[in-house]
């Protein structure tokens, strides 16, 4: 016979413990090429990380959503998280060429490098953090 | 009697008119100063003390108790390949975004100018010009976005502001 006691403390177990159940450790990057103001191609990486990240975090954006990981939130909406991202820092390259005063060739490169993410999925919410210090 | 009596009258006009006519000062000339009327004299014109109001939003340089915000606007057009009108726009925000963030670039880190001219003959032949931005950009806010005839715009503004900023760059 289980006491009450003894059927709550796995219930309270797992509601204390959910979030951290669901949240995961990620690299995300990404490289996007545009040439005469047309863009020519994009990459979004995302890697899962092998190594549970250790260092301080801190939250850059929260987001509402019904995607159930991390991947397919991403994939649906890549715009708004890559506007959060931006935020925090982006690489500008841009090259151009001009030929006897005719503009050439123009280049533009914009980079976000591999960057640590811990996101947790929470009752609806995807919650993004950013390590710090990695 | 009579006499008497015009002769005190006039004594007493005599003595009000004496009264009323301002008894004239006579000034003592300071020792140092020199009197020479034959010269000029130069009036000096009067300064006017006037409050210089410095603008604090918009002003070139950073100091500490200012901020500087730089504002571009960036363009971007949709590849004709597109599958959808939804596509072109997205595609033509993303080129817009990445335009608007290299205008940052150029205002925030500036721009490195090569330039090359062959002659040949006393005459040139060839004018190159090649321009380059490496720069990092963080803490930009995307303000508005437009979008007609396969043109986006996006609005974007950077907020550098110095009491933040000024210690670490005058370092």
């Amino acid at each position: 016979m289980v006491s009450t006691i003894g059927r709550l403390i796995p219930l309270l177990f797992l509601l204390v413990f959910s979030p951290a159940l669901v949240a995961g450790d990620y690299y995300i990057s990404y490289r996007l090429h545009s040439s005469d103001f047309i863009l020519v191609d994009e990459h979004l990486y995302i890697s899962k990380a092998m190594v549970p990240f250790e260092r301080e975090n801190r939250n850059i954006c929260t987001f509402v959503t019904e995607a159930e990981d991390f991947k397919t939130f991403a994939r649906e909406e890549n715009q708004e998280l890559l506007e959060c991202l931006f935020e925090h820092g982006v690489i500008v390259k841009s090259r151009e060429k001009i030929l006897d005063l005719v503009s050439q060739r123009e280049s533009l490169e914009l980079i976000l490098p591999p960057t640590p993410l811990q996101v947790e999925f929470n009752d609806g919410l995807v919650i993004i953090k950013k390590v710090t210090g990695h | 009697m009579k006499r008497w009596t015009l002769l005190a009258l006039l004594l007493a006009s005599v003595s009000l008119v004496a009264e009323s006519c301002p008894t004239p000062k006579v000034e003592e000339a300071k020792p140092n100063e020199v009197q020479n009327c034959s010269q000029p004299v130069v009036v000096p014109p009067k300064v006017e003390v006037k409050k210089i109001e410095v603008k604090e939003r918009n002003a070139c340089t950073l100091s500490s108790h200012n901020t500087i915000h730089f504002q571009v606007i960036g363009q971007g057009v949709a590849p004709v390949s597109t599958v959808s009108p939804a596509q072109a726009m997205a595609l033509a925000k993303r080129a817009a975004i990445a335009d608007a963030y290299r205008q940052l670039g150029e205002k925030i880190c500036g721009v490195r100018v090569e330039g090359r001219d062959l002659i040949r003959n006393m005459m040139i032949s060839r004018s190159t010009v090649r321009t380059q931005i490496d720069a990092m950009i963080r803490n930009a806010r995307i303000l508005d976005t437009k979008f007609s005839d396969g043109l986006c715009e996006v609005e974007m503004e950077v907020t550098v502001r110095g009491d933040e900023w000024y210690p670490r760059l005058a370092d």
